[in-house]
C-alpha cells in the first residue's frame, strides 16, 4: 500500500504574554511596565533575603564520592564500585534517597528515546546508524548492587534516569549516611549516538579518545525551593547538582593520558621522570609547555598495550566529575596567576590529539588562561587548582569542573596540484572562523566553570541562568581577546541578531522551564546575554553594573541561587529599580522598537504685538508661497485693477492681519504686568536667548520599555548625544513626548544612533524619516559577491542536472504486502 | 552546554530563524534565513558527505543556498486549499558573525493566506526548529517547525 502524503495546515494559538499581569485590570487596558515585581517572586524567607542574598539558615547537602573505576579498551566499556557520604543538612527528615542515572538516557525503552520524534518520513543515514548502533550494543547503566556502609543490600527502584534507595532508617536533619553502587556500562559512540560524553573513533589509525561524563550514579540535589530535583534527564534541560569531594582512581590503558577534574595525585605512578620534569616546568611558564609533545603523541599511539596505570585524582567541593583518556594525546601547560583567591596559581592545561594540530597548541591553553583572567574579573578568583580544555570531538563544547570538552579541529589542507611546493606545505590548514569557533568555544566551556560550576544554578529548571550569563560573558572575553572577534563585516554586536527573534509571535519569555522552551538557543542564550549587555552598557553603566554582577557571583559562589536572587541582588547592589527590566526581558515577549513619529519647532514668544506680528508675516510668507497665478501673472506684466485705479485702495489694503492695534498694544501690557517678576525673567531671558523649543514624540511599538539615546544634529552639522532613562516611559509605556530647549535649530533627531538597546526596526528611528537598505539589498549592491555566487549556483545547478551527489536521505520505498 | 554561536554543542538543540517581509525600497519580498553557521556547515557536510565543503568557501556556502532553496516552500492559501509555491529566486548566502544569511527574493505581494514548508536542516539534526516571521508591516506572525510539522499557515492582514 502506498502512503499518501498529508498535507496539515495548522494555525497557530498565540498567547499574549505582555498582560499576564497576577491582577487584571477590567475597567481598560491599564499596564504598568514598572509595576513593582514583589507579588510575582517568591516570598524572600529565611534561605533566601528580600535583598537577594543567601538567607541566615541557607543551607545545602553534602555528598562526597569515592570511585574506582576501570576503562576496558578492548569493548568501550567500564565499570566501577564507589562510595557516597551523603549529610543531611537540610532541616528535613529524609527516608529516601533519588540518585542520578544520566547514562540511562541511552538505553532501551529510555524516556528520552521513546519520545524522539520523526520528520517528514525521511530516515537520514545518522538516524539509520543510530538504530542499528542502538540494536547492536546494550547501553544505560547496569546496577550490580546496592549496599550500605556493612555490605547490606538497600532497596532500589529504577525510574528511568533516577533511582530512588530506600533507607532502612530515616535521616534526620545533621545525619549522614554511606553506601556504595557497584556498576558498569557500555560506552557510546558519540558521533554516532550523540551525547556529552563518549567515544570519539579515528577510524585512519584505529584509535580512541574517551571523554566520560553523566558517567556515574550521582546524588540528586534536595533543594530548599524544590525538594528532590528528579526532573528525568531527557537530553536537553540539562543539571541540577550537589557539591561534594571528589576521590576517583581512573584505571586505563599504560600508555594513556588522563585529563580529569581535580588533581593528579600520584604523577610519580603515572608519568615518566622526563614527563614530570616538563610538568614542574610548566608551574612557573607563562606560555604553554609540552608535557607530552606531538612528536611522542604520535610515536605512542602507533602501539597499543595490555598493561594497565591507575590515575588518582582529588577534587574538593565540585558539582560534578569528567574525566577523558586516550594514548593520542598531545598534553601542554601553563600557569595562571591571580590574587585573593582559592589558589594562587591554577595550572591551565590542554590534551588534544594531533588532528586538532596546528589549532590547539597555538589557542587553547592560552583561551584558557584568557577566560580566567576576564571572568575573575567579573565574579571572583577561579575557585579551582586547575582549568583544562580536552579535545574530544569534531565540533562543540561541553563543561565540567576544572574540565571542558571542545570541539574544533583543522580542515585537511589541499595542495594545488600544480604546485611544485605541495609537497612542504601543511597537512591541515584552518580558517579564520576555525580559530575564532576554537577560541570562543573554550572561553564558553572554561567560563562555564564559573557559572553554574561554582554559582551552582539549576539548568534542569532555569537554562538561562547559566547559559545566558555565561554567553554574556563569552561575549565580554570574546572582545577582549581581539578586536573585531567572529567578524566578517563591521558593528557586530549580539544585540542585532536576537532582535529580529523578539518580534516572533510564538516565543516564550525567558523564564520558561529549560524542557518547555520552542527556541533553545535564541531564548537561553542569546536573549539573556543580550540583555546583560544592555543592562550593562546603557541602562545601568559599567561601574554599576559591574559592581552588582560581581557582588550576585560572590554571594553565591558555591551556593545556589535563583532567578529571584539574580533580580534582587542586581537591583540591591546597583540602587537602580530594574523591575521594569527583568518584567520586560524575563517575565514577557515584548521587543524594543521604538518610533520617532513626531518632532515640532518652536520659538518662545515675547507676545509683544511690535515684534512679534512681523515675525508671524514673515513665517506666514516662508510657509505658504505665493499664488502661482498671481506670479505669472506678474512676470506677464499684467496691471491689477488696484494698480489702475488707485482710489480703490482702502484701510485693508494697507493693513493685514498682522498690523499691530492699540487693542492689542493693551493686551499685552497687561499679560505682562500680569505675570510674577520671576516669570517675567524668565520669559525676557529667553526671548534675549532666541532659544528653539522642539517637542519630540516617541511611540514604543514593540512594547519593551527602553532607554532612549538620542543623537540630535543641529544645523551646523554639530552632534549632542543624550541618554533618557526608560523612566519616561513610567506614566505611558505607549506613547510619550519629550520636550527640548536649544540654542541651535536641530535639523535632525536620531533614537539609538550606536544600536545599544537591541531595536528590532531601525526604519523608523530617524526624524525626519529615512529608508535603510535591507541587508540582501546590499548583499545584490556588492557586485563581487553577487556575481561570483550567481556563477558558483550556475555551475553547481548545472553539475546537479548531471550526477546527483545531494542525496541526504536514506532511499526509501513503500513495503510490498 | 554551549552557545550562541559558531560554537555548536552536540545537544544544543539547533534552530533557524526566517524572515519574510516587504522591502519598503523596492517593493519585493525578500527572504532572510538566519542559520548558525556551525549547523549550517554539518548540514552541508552531512547532506554532500564532504568534510571539506565548509563555508568559508564560496562552495559551500552555494551549496548551503541550493539546499535552503530546496527545503523552504512558499505558497498561497485558498479555499481550494495550498496553491503554487512562489518562484522564490535565490539570491545567494553570505557569512554574518556567527550565522550564516541566505536570501531569497520575490518580485510579488504577499498572498493574505499563507502556508509555508521549511524543512531547512531537519533532515540532518532531528532536535532542530525552525522559526519563520512573516512582517506585513505592522505586525509579524510566525510559524514554528518542529517534529512532523510539514506545511504551517497564517492569515495576514
Amino acid at each position: 500500500m502506498r502512503f499518501q502524503s498529508i498535507f496539515l495546515v495548522v494555525a497557530l494559538l498565540t498567547a499574549d504574554f505582555a498582560f499576564a499581569d497576577a491582577i487584571r485590570q477590567t475597567k481598560s487596558d491599564h499596564y504598568d511596565a514598572f509595576r513593582q515585581l514583589d507579588v510575582d517572586l517568591p516570598t524572600p524567607n529565611v534561605y533566601r533575603t528580600a535583598s537577594g542574598a543567601p538567607g541566615t539558615q541557607y543551607w545545602q547537602q553534602q555528598a562526597d564520592h569515592k570511585i574506582k573505576v576501570t576503562l576496558h579498551e578492548e569493548n568501550q566499556s567500564i565499570s566501577a564500585s564507589q562510595t557516597i557520604d551523603y549529610k543531611n543538612n537540610s532541616p528535613d527528615t529524609l527516608r529516601y534517597i533519588w540518585v542520578q542515572l544520566d547514562q540511562n538516557r541511552f538505553a532501551d525503552g529510555s524516556r528520552a528515546r521513546m519520545t524522539q520524534t520523526a520528520s517528514d518520513d525521511i530516515l537520514g543515514y545518522g538516524a539509520l546508524a543510530r538504530a542499528q548502533r542502538n540494536a547492536d550494543v546494550d547501553h544505560g547503566f547496569k546496577i550490580e548492587s546496592v549496599t550500605d556502609g556493612r555490605g547490606r543490600d538497600l532497596k532500589y527502584t529504577i525510574v528511568d534516569t533516577m533511582m530512588r534507595i530506600d533507607l532502612p532508617q530515616a535521616l534526620r536533619s545533621g545525619q549522614s549516611t554511606t553506601f556504595s553502587i557497584a556498576w558498569s556500562f557500555n560506552i557510546i559512540e558519540e558521533s554516532v549516538i550523540g551525547g556529552r560524553g563518549g567515544y570519539d573513533h579515528f577510524p585512519e589509525s584505529d584509535t580512541y579518545i574517551y571523554f566520560l561524563a553523566q558517567w556515574f550514579p550521582k546524588l540528586a540535589a534536595y533543594t530548599d525551593y524544590n525538594g528532590w530535583k528528579h526532573q528525568q534527564f531527557l537530553g536537553a534541560g540539562e543539571f541540577t547538582q550537589e557539591f561534594g569531594d571528589y576521590e576517583v582512581e581512573i584505571t586505563v590503558p599504560a600508555d594513556h593520558i588522563v585529563s580529569a577534574t581535580g588533581e593528579l595525585q600520584n604523577e610519580s605512578a603515572v608519568l615518566t621522570s622526563e614527563q614530570r620534569r616538563r610538568l614542574d616546568e610548566s608551574r612557573s611558564s607563562d606560555k604553554p609547555m609540552f608535557i607530552v609533545t606531538p612528536e611522542e603523541a604520535i610515536e605512542n599511539e602507533k602501539e597499543g598495550t595490555t598493561d594497565t596505570k591507575t590515575w588518582v585524582f582529588k577534587a574538593d567541593n565540585v558539582r560534578d566529575f569528567a574525566w577523558a583518556s586516550s594514548r593520542k594525546f598531545i598534553w601542554d601547560a601553563m600557569i595562571h596567576r591571580q590574587e585573593g583567591g582559592e589558589f594562587d596559581e591554577v595550572l591551565a592545561m590542554s590534551f588534544y590529539p594531533q588532528e586538532a594540530e596546528p589549532l590547539w597548541s597555538q589557542f587553547s591553553t592560552h583561551s584558557v588562561v584568557h577566560t580566567l583572567e576576564v571572568y575573575s574579573r567579573f565574579s571572583f578568583p577561579y575557585p579551582y587548582p586547575t582549568a583544562q580544555s580536552v579535545n574530544a570531538w569534531e565540533g562543540g563544547g561541553m563543561e565540567y569542573p576544572m574540565i571542558t570538552f571542545n570541539g574544533r579541529r583543522p580542515e585537511p589542507f589541499e595542495a594545488d596540484e600544480n604546485d611544485p611546493d605541495a609537497a612542504s606545505k601543511p597537512d591541515r590548514t584552518y580558517s579564520r572562523r576555525a580559530k575564532h569557533g576554537l577560541v570562543g568555544v573554550i572561553i564558553h566551556e572554561i567560563g562555564h566553570i564559573y557559572f553554574p560550576m561554582t554559582v551552582n544554578t539549576d539548568e534542569r529548571q532555569w537554562t538561562w541562568m547559566d547559559e545566558g550569563i555565561n554567553s554574556f560573558l563569552q561575549y565580554l572575553a570574546e572582545l577582549e581577546w581581539e578586536e573585531n572577534f567572529h567578524n566578517h563585516r563591521e558593528n557586530y554586536s549580539i544585540l542585532e541578531h536576537i532582535a529580529e527573534y523578539m518580534t516572533s509571535e510564538n516565543q516564550v519569555p525567558i523564564m520558561t522551564q529549560s524542557d518547555s522552551i520552542l527556541q533553545f538557543g535564541a531564548n537561553s542564550y542569546t536573549k539573556p546575554a543580550a540583555s546583560l549587555v544592555v543592562l550593562r552598557e546603557t541602562v545601568l553603566g559599567r561601574e554599576l553594573f559591574d559592581f552588582a554582577f560581581r557582588e550576585y557571583a560572590q554571594r553565591w559562589r558555591f551556593k545556589r541561587p535563583t532567578p529571584s536572587d539574580l533580580f534582587r541582588t542586581l537591583e540591591d547592589a546597583s540602587g537602580i529599580d530594574l523591575d521594569w527590566f527583568w518584567r520586560g526581558w524575563y517575565y514577557s515577549t515584548d521587543h524594543v522598537d521604538v518610533a520617532i513619529t513626531g518632532m515640532r519647532e518652536y520659538k518662545v514668544s515675547s507676545s509683544d504685538p511690535d515684534v512679534e506680528f512681523d515675525l508671524n508675516r514673515q513665517e506666514r510668507a516662508r510657509e505658504i508661497p505665493e499664488t502661482l497665478g498671481q506670479i505669472r501673472n506678474r512676470e506677464e506684466g499684467r496691471v491689477t485693477r488696484l494698480e489702475r485705479f488707485p482710489e480703490l485702495a482702502d484701510f485693508y489694503n494697507e493693513n493685514d492681519e498682522y498690523t499691530v492695534t492699540n487693542a492689542d498694544r493693551n493686551k499685552y501690557t497687561s499679560l505682562i504686568e500680569g505675570l510674577e517678576d520671576w516669570e517675567r525673567a524668565a520669559l525676557q531671558r529667553a526671548v534675549a536667548e532666541d532659544d528653539y523649543v522642539y517637542f519630540i514624540d516617541f511611540s514604543n511599538i514593540g512594547g519593551l520599555v527602553s532607554p532612549l539615546p538620542l543623537l540630535l544634529t543641529d544645523v551646523d552639522g554639530d552632534e549632542e548625544f543624550m541618554m533618557i532613562p526608560a523612566e519616561i516611559w513610567r506614566r505611558n509605556h505607549r506613547a510619550v513626548s519629550k520636550m527640548l530647549i536649544r540654542d541651535k535649530k536641530i535639523v535632525s533627531i536620531e533614537v539609538d544612533p550606536r544600536r545599544e538597546t537591541a531595536d528590532a526596526d531601525f526604519s523608523n528611528n530617524h526624524f525626519p524619516g529615512r529608508v535603510d537598505q535591507s541587508r540582501l539589498e546590499l548583499f545584490k549592491e556588492d557586485d563581487e559577491s553577487r556575481d561570483m555566487m550567481a556563477d558558483m549556483l550556475r555551475t553547481l545547478r548545472e553539475a546537479k542536472g548531471g550526477e546527483d551527489d545531494t542525496d541526504e536521505a536514506v532511499p526509501l520505498e513503500p513495503a510490498q504486502n | 552546554m554551549l552557545c550562541i554561536a559558531a560554537l555548536s554543542h552536540a545537544d544544543r538543540q539547533p534552530g533557524s530563524l526566517s524572515t519574510i517581509k516587504t522591502s519598503p525600497t523596492t517593493g519585493n519580498i525578500e527572504v532572510i534565513h538566519r542559520l548558525h553557521n556551525h549547523d549550517a556547515e554539518q548540514g552541508v557536510i552531512a547532506v554532500h558527505g564532504d568534510r571539506s565543503l565548509t563555508l568559508d568557501k564560496l562552495e559551500g556556502r552555494a551549496r548551503l543556498a541550493l539546499y535552503v532553496e530546496e527545503r523552504f516552500i512558499v505558497a498561497s492559501v485558498t479555499d481550494d486549499g495550498i496553491g503554487a509555491p512562489l518562484a522564490l529566486e535565490l539570491v545567494g548566502a553570505e557569512l554574518d558573525g556567527d550565522y550564516i544569511l541566505v536570501y531569497q527574493e520575490y518580485n510579488g505581494e504577499l498572498p493574505t493566506r499563507i502556508a509555508v514548508q521549511n524543512g531547512i536542516l531537519r533532515d540532518v539534526f532531528p532536535e532542530q526548529v525552525n522559526h519563520v516571521n512573516i512582517s506585513t508591516g505592522a505586525e509579524v506572525r510566525s510559524l514554528t517547525f518542529r517534529n512532523d510539522d510539514k506545511w504551517l499557515s497564517t492569515d495576514l492582514k
